[in-house]
C-alpha cells in the first residue's frame, strides 16, 4: 500500500509576500555588459539577475566578494609598490593596453561565474520561453555606470 | 422505437462524434473538427466534453482567451470536472499566471492526495517558477506514489536538462525512452535535451521525425529550420562557438589576445596576420550565421 504523501510538498510557494521569479537578463546582455563595462557593470548584472530570480539572499554573498575582491585589486594594482610593478610587468607583456586587458579579463571571469550561478534558470527561461527584459537599455546604462564607477575607483585609490 | 432505446442511440452517435473530433484534433485538423463540433453543438449545445473539445481547438488557434472562458464556463457549471480544470491549469501555466496555476493545483491535489499525475503537473509550475528544489521534490514524490508515471519521469527529465549539463544522459529520460519509445512528448524531450547539450545534429534527427510525423506542427517546423540553419557545413568552424555559447566567446578573446601578445614578442609579422585572422573569424561568426538563415530559410 502507498504511504501518505507528503503534505509539506502541498505549500503554496508563490503569491503572498513572496516575489514570483521572473526570467535573468539574457547571457549576451551580461557579456557585452561585462566587455565594455567591465568588472564592477558584470558584477551588478549578477546582483539584478539574482533579484530578478529570487535568489538575492543566498548570492549576495558572491556579489559581495566580488565587488571586494575588484576594489582590492584596484587598490593593489594602481596605489601599492608591489601593483607599480605588476603594472609594468602587464605592460611589457600585453602592451600599453595590458591592465586594461586584465580589467576585461577579470570582467569575463566574473560573467562567467555568474553564467555558471544561474546557468539552471538561464536554461529554464530558454525552456519554457519566459520573456526576457529588454536588455539594451540595462545594458548601456550598466556600460556607462560600469565605466564612470571604475574611473572614481581609481581616481579614489590614487588620490 | 422505446424511448430508451432512442436514448441509447443518442449517447452513442455523440461518443462517435467526440472520438471522431478528438482524433481531428490530435492530427491538427481544426477546420474540419470544428465543422463537426458546430454539428454536435446544434444537437447538444451545452455538453461539457463537446466543450472541452471547443477549448482543445481554441488552444490549437492560439486563441487562448476562448478557451479560458469555454473551460471557465464549464467548471462553473461542473466544478469537479477534472479535464477542464486539468485544462486550465496547463492554460494558466503556459500564460505565465503561476501564482493561479499553482492555486488551481493544490485545490485539485487536497482532493486528489494520492494522484501522481497531479503531483507532477504542479512540479511543472514549480519548474517554470524558477522552484528547482521543490519541482524536483514533486517529481520524486509523483514516481513514490505511481514509480510508471510518465508525467513525473517528464518533470524529472526536464529538471536534469535545466539542471544539469548532459541533460541527454538523464536517468529518468532513460526510463521514459524504455517505457514509451514511440511517444512524440519523450522524443520531444530527447531533442529539448540535445539542443541544450549543444549537440545539433543529433537533434535535428530527432526534430525531423517528429515533424514527419505531424507536418503541421508549428513549434518542431521552426526547430528543424533553426537546427538546419546551425548544422550547415559553413557553419562547422563556428562548432566552439556553437557548442560552448558564451563560455566560447570568452575563451576565444582571452586566447587570441594572450596569442597575439605573445606572438608579437617573437615575430611582430605573425602577430599582425593572426590578429587579423582572429578578426576574421570573429566577423564571419557575426555576419555569416545571420545572412545563411535568411538565404536558407528565404
Amino acid at each position: 500500500m502507498t504511504s501518505l504523501p507528503r503534505h509539506d510538498l502541498l505549500q503554496p510557494s508563490l503569491g503572498g509576500s513572496a516575489r514570483l521569479a521572473a526570467a535573468p537578463y539574457s547571457l549576451g546582455t551580461g557579456m557585452w555588459s561585462a566587455f565594455f563595462g567591465g568588472p564592477l557593470a558584470a558584477t551588478a548584472l549578477i546582483g539584478i539577475n539574482a533579484w530578478r530570480v529570487g535568489r538575492l539572499r543566498r548570492d549576495a554573498v558572491w556579489v559581495v566578494l566580488l565587488a571586494m575582491a575588484y576594489v582590492a585589486w584596484t587598490f593593489f594594482l594602481h596605489a601599492t609598490p608591489a601593483g607599480a610593478e605588476a603594472r609594468s610587468t602587464l605592460v611589457s607583456w600585453l602592451g600599453s593596453r595590458g591592465p586594461a586587458y586584465c580589467d576585461r579579463f577579470i570582467a569575463l571571469m566574473s560573467f562567467a561565474g555568474g553564467m555558471l550561478l544561474h546557468r539552471s534558470e538561464q536554461r529554464s527561461a530558454d525552456l519554457f520561453g519566459l520573456k526576457r527584459p529588454n536588455g539594451w537599455i540595462m545594458g548601456v546604462a550598466l556600460i556607462v555606470c560600469g565605466v564612470v564607477a571604475g574611473d572614481l575607483l581609481i581616481f579614489w585609490v590614487t588620490r | 422505437m422505446s424511448e430508451s432505446t432512442a436514448d441509447h442511440d443518442a449517447a452513442a452517435t455523440l461518443a462517435d462524434q467526440r472520438h471522431r473530433i478528438s482524433e481531428l484534433l490530435d492530427r491538427r485538423r481544426v477546420a474540419h473538427a470544428r465543422s463537426l463540433l458546430s454539428q454536435a453543438f446544434a444537437a447538444h449545445p451545452d455538453e461539457a466534453e463537446l466543450l472541452l473539445l471547443g477549448a482543445r481547438a481554441d488552444l490549437l488557434d492560439d486563441d487562448h482567451h476562448s478557451a479560458r472562458r469555454t473551460l471557465e464556463h464549464v467548471i462553473s457549471r461542473e466544478p469537479d470536472h477534472l479535464g477542464a480544470r486539468a485544462m486550465l491549469l496547463s492554460l494558466l501555466a503556459a500564460d505565465g499566471e503561476l501564482v493561479a496555476a499553482e492555486q488551481l493545483a493544490l485545490s485539485m491535489l487536497r482532493e486528489h492526495p494520492q494522484s501522481a499525475w497531479l503531483y507532477a503537473v504542479y512540479g511543472r509550475v514549480m519548474l517554470q517558477a524558477l522552484q528547482f528544489p521543490k519541482a524536483r521534490e514533486l517529481a520524486q514524490e509523483a514516481l513514490r506514489l505511481d514509480p510508471h508515471e510518465d508525467e513525473a519521469l517528464r518533470l524529472l527529465a526536464l529538471c536534469d536538462v535545466v539542471e544539469r549539463r548532459r541533460g541527454a544522459d538523464s536517468a529518468a529520460l532513460q526510463r521514459l525512452l524504455a517505457q514509451n519509445p514511440d511517444d512524440r512528448q519523450t522524443l520531444g524531450l530527447v531533442v529539448t535535451a540535445l539542443i541544450h547539450d549543444g549537440q545539433s545534429s543529433a537533434a535535428l534527427r530527432g526534430a525531423r521525425e517528429l515533424l514527419r510525423a505531424d507536418p503541421n506542427d508549428a513549434h518542431w517546423l521552426a526547430v528543424v529550420k533553426a537546427l538546419t540553419v546551425d548544422t550547415h557545413w559553413s557553419l562547422k568552424p563556428l562548432w566552439p562557438l556553437q557548442r560552448f555559447g558564451w563560455g566560447g566567446s570568452i575563451a576565444l578573446w582571452l586566447g587570441g589576445i594572450v596569442a597575439v601578445r605573445a606572438l608579437a614578442q617573437a615575430d611582430s609579422a605573425a602577430a599582425s596576420v593572426l590578429s587579423w585572422v582572429i578578426l576574421g573569424y570573429v566577423l564571419y561568426s557575426w555576419v555569416w550565421p545571420p545572412l545563411l538563415k535568411r538565404w536558407l530559410l528565404r
